[in-house]
Order: structure tokens, then sequence, then C-alpha cells
């Protein structure tokens, strides 16, 4: 089936047909993967479901492999390395409530990397990974979030909320929302006190009241390669919700330039 | 991998639902003379620990067969300085009693952070009255390593004294990528894990060789409980490992045939009653992931580490 079929299907079933068990991928098979994927984790709680979500048949068309740190970018620049890498790690020290820059042998390659034009989905913890680069959080996350206790516009004292009942939205009508629907997201982790960039690009908003931004999914401000960012996903039950797996799969795809 | 979005969705209920309504089916009572009629509501609390070399994700995937209903596993993967603690045993029988009991000191942050779990997992009450609400890192009973690193200093010094002192170390399940662990640490390849695969010739070893994309026979060998009920399968896609150090105090699991391969591929390691190590080399196609022998080689190992399968 062709690229373009098979968007047209995403389209027009994505959140009754998966729900309902198609598996919509299974019609690449035999084909080239259209994308190498690395997934990169590192110092924190990822729930299972979440590597796991690259086995499922929706990804089929990915070529994946899980790269943890330490050292994950070391042969991303090398031929056959990735051409999006997937985030999701959250990494501190004690005694200081920002999460801690990347060492400079992982930062240079991973600029290098996104120099090349080549695509990155910060998911859940990522989207505040390297709060002490700041070149990162302005240039390619476009995201901070607020930790000084006394910060204006603070609506909850702790960093994050745990397991509301959220309704997402999308936002616009950019390629990674086709097929997507307002849908409720059960039992996952919000960001409350996140600032965004105004150079971002709003996908999905969240109706939890408490979040400062309602935006949790947007495109970073980095206009050399894709970067898009998706702040859900801290929970079993999320990960393996098909509507959640639906946009991460688009993401993946638009961050390879293999959609819109 | 998985058929069908829907599949996975109800899998997941389903999996809940089979761990509080039937924990005392037969299937689980009969896994383990500890897992007697008195006590069948029990899990394995499992840290899942990688970083440094790269895996597919089917071996997530393996985790949620529900033939692992009662291992509950909680990736927790390393930082940029790669330190990994393997903490000693709090209290026997794979669960912990009392606020670092006889644990290794200091524990990284992956055992310093239970893994949150949503609020409509059930609590289920264990042999030693604690439930999954209330995890700690003392509850750890099992560490999965398929990560590929040098473990820090202070990694080495905790569990060394606690080797040292005779204290029961977790148990230990060692994967393909972290059969390379520790290049330069003799106590854990020689006295912990039992081998290595040698990444560069050092100490009197060989770099040992592998072989990318090889297909290969396996079958059980001796009579150890890990490997009672598992048939001779082949492996396709496989890494194979040749050359690999091995002490000679190991217990062989299961044995290989082929040039491109070591004959023993997974054994026990040499100090049971000081670490329970079982190291399964193979493990880097996703064919060999959802293979229901080696998934049942995996469980029975991972029961067997954390004293439940004797």
């Amino acid at each position: 089936m062709s690229d373009v079929s098979r968007r047209s299907f995403l389209a027009g079933a994505a959140g009754t047909a998966a729900l309902a068990g198609k598996p919509m991928a299974a019609q690449t098979t035999g084909h080239a993967p259209a994308l190498r994927v690395q997934f990169t984790t590192g110092s924190h709680t990822v729930p299972l479901n979440q590597y796991a979500m690259f086995d499922d048949a929706l990804f089929s068309d990915l070529d994946t492999w899980v790269l943890p740190f330490p050292h994950p970018f070391t042969k991303i620049n090398d031929p056959g390395g990735p051409d999006v890498i997937v985030m999701d790690d959250w990494q501190w020290a004690n005694g200081d409530v920002r999460t801690v820059a990347w060492p400079e042998s992982d930062q240079h390659p991973f600029v290098k990397y996104l120099e090349s034009g080549k695509g990155v989905l910060l998911l859940h913890h990522a989207v505040n990974t390297n709060e002490q680069w700041e070149w990162f959080t302005h240039e390619v996350s476009g995201c901070i979030t607020l930790l000084d206790p006394n910060s204006p516009g603070k609506k909850t004292e702790s960093r994050l909320k745990q397991f509301p009942k959220q309704t997402l939205t999308p936002v616009g009508d950019h390629p990674i929302l086709k097929g997507v629907r307002p849908f409720v997201l059960p039992w996952d982790e919000v960001y409350p006190n996140m600032i965004l960039s105004s150079r971002i690009t709003p996908l999905i908003e969240t109706d939890d009241p408490d979040c400062v931004n309602r935006v949790v999914g947007w495109i970073g401000p980095y206009t050399k390669s894709r970067v898009v960012c998706f702040e859900p996903g801290h929970t079993d039950l999320a990960t393996a919700d098909p509507r959640f797996l639906h946009i991460v799969h688009n993401m993946i795809l638009w961050a390879g330039k293999k959609l819109g | 991998m998985r058929n069908t979005q829907q599949g996975r969705f109800s899998e997941n209920f389903s999996r809940r639902g089979f761990l509080g309504a039937a924990a005392g089916a037969a299937s689980m009572a009969t896994l383990s003379g500890a897992a007697s009629a008195q006590d069948i509501n029990w899990h394995l609390e499992c840290r899942y620990l990688t970083g440094g070399a790269p895996y597919r994700p089917a071996f997530a995937t393996m985790f949620e067969d529900p033939m692992f209903v009662a291992i509950q596993v909680g990736p927790a993967d390393i930082g940029p300085t790669g330190t990994v603690t393997i903490p000693t045993r709090a209290g026997g029988r794979g669960r912990g009693r009392g606020p670092g009991a006889g644990r290794g000191a200091p524990a990284p942050p992956v055992f310093q952070q239970p893994p949150v779990m949503p609020p409509d997992t059930p609590i289920i009450p264990s042999g030693a009255g604690q439930g999954i609400g209330s995890l700690t890192h003392t509850s750890v009973s099992v560490v999965l390593l398929n990560d590929q690193t040098d473990w820090a200093d202070t990694s080495r010094e905790s569990i060394q004294t606690a080797f040292d002192a005779n204290q029961e170390l977790l148990g230990v399940v060692v994967f393909h990528n972290a059969v390379a662990d520790n290049q330069t640490w003799p106590l854990w390849y020689q006295d912990l894990a039992g081998g290595l695969l040698v990444l560069n010739d050092h100490d009197g070893m060989k770099r040992s060789t592998v072989t990318r994309g090889a297909s290969y026979n396996v079958h059980a060998v001796g009579n150890h409980p890990i490997v009672q009920d598992i048939p001779p399968f082949r492996l396709t896609g496989e890494d194979a490992y040749k050359g690999m150090h091995q002490s000679p105090k190991i217990t062989p699991l299961l044995e290989a045939t082929g040039p491109a391969t070591d004959r023993v591929v997974a054994w026990v390691g040499p100090n049971p009653d000081k670490a329970r190590i079982v190291v399964i080399s193979p493990g880097t196609s996703a064919e060999t992931f959802r293979n229901p022998a080696f998934r049942r080689l995996v469980r029975n190992s991972v029961l067997w580490a954390g004293h439940r399968l004797d």
C-alpha cells in the first residue's frame, strides 16, 4: 500500500478502527522500514509500555532500537544512524531543582545531528530535559518550567501533577493531527508549570485546570530540523492508549519527514 | 509483535484482572515450593536496567506476556554516570522488611525511585504483608540487567563489601548486552556473573567474537529448576558469542550447537548462596524475545533469582 493511501486510512480510521483492533501497520509488512528510530531514555523510570509500544503493529513501519544513556549519541551521525531520535530522559543532581545538562560529549553529536536536519521527538519527561542547557530549552524544546516557589503565575507548588483525567484536544490542522479527535487520557502525569516559547506551534491542548499553559503537544522553535514535543506518557495506561500511540506515531513520521 | 492495538489494551486490563481475581491460580501455586497454598499472593518486584548498548523494544514486550503475571517489571535506566548498585537482599523471600535492612549503600537513583503506579493498580497482599502500594527500593527482589557499562567504583565497592560480609545480594538476571558489563572488575565476572564477553584483550583474556545474524539450536542441560520445563529451541537472527570468559564454577543451563557460538550460552553464577545470578547470553533479535521457550527460560530465571523457584 502506498504511503498516501496509508495516510488516508490513518486519517479516516484512527480512533475508531484502532480501537476496533485493525492492525494498521500490518499493511506495510514486507516493505523497507520508513524510518530508523532511536529511543533514548535515562536516569528515570519510564513505563514498560512505552518501550513496548515500539513493538506494536502500528510502529512496524519503523526500525526502532532502544539506546539509553550513558553515551547514547556516539553513533547517531554515522551511516545507519537514526532518522528520528525519540527522547524520554530526565536527569538531575541532588540539590538542584533543574534537570542537569547532558554531558558535553553528548551535546556535541546531538547538535551536529540536529544541524544535519534529522528529527527529534521529546516525549514526556524529555520536554523538561536539559533545563541547565539554555540553548536547548530556548531553541530546541521551547519549554521551561517555573521552579522558583515564588514564580508569578504558578498554579501548583509541585513540579508535576499525577493521574489527572484530562481531555486532549487537537489545535489547528497540522499534518500530525490527521485523524486525531479530542479524547480523554486517564491517569497520566502533567507538568502544570510549563512556560512555552512564543515561537512554538501548538498541536494539542489539555483541559487540566492546573496547567499554566494548556499546550501539551507542540512543534519546537528549531528551524534546521523537525523537533516535536509531547508531554503525556507517564503511565502504562496512557502509553497503551491507541489514541496516544497514533499521535506519537504521527509525530515520529513528521519528524522524519514522512508526513507533511 | 502484537497483532492489534485492541489486543494490547485488553491484554493490559485482563492481566490486572488476572492478578486481582486469580492470584491463587494453580499456575502460580505450582511455580515453587515457596508458593504454597498459604503463600500465593505474592509478586516479584524487578528493576529492568539498561544503558550503554542498544536493544530491541521486543525485550520490553516480553515482560507483558501473561506468563510473567507474578513478575512486576519496572524499567529504570542508567544516567550519564553509569552508576549501578545491586542492593543486598532486604529480608528474604523477595520482600523488604524495614527501611534499609541489610542493603548495600549507597543505592543509586534507580533504586531510590519506586515506580509510580496508576491509582487503579490493585493492592495485592504479599507473603511479607506488603502490597504494591507500599513499594520502596527495599522491596526490589530481582534486577534485570541488559546494560553494557563499567559500573562506578562506588557501586563496585558497595557490592564488594556486601559480598565479603556474606550478605546475600539481590537476585540478578544478566541478559545479552550485560554479559560484557564490568570488563575490569574480576569480582563481577569471576565470582558473581561467572562469565564475560571480553570486548578487548586484557588480563590474559582474548577478545571474544560476536557473529551477527546467527542461527543455532539450543537445549537445556542438567536438572536445575530453571530448565526443568524448557524444550529445545532454535534461535534465528541472533548474536552468537564465542570465546567468552567462563568460570569453571558456573552451572550450565543451556548449551548451543554451531561453529560461531560457545557451547554454554546460559548459566548460573558460581556463588548462588551469596548471589543468585543467572546469565542468558542470547537476546538480541525480536524473534528470540517472542520465542515461548526463551520467555519461559527468562521467567524461570527471574523466579529462581527471586527465591520463588527452588
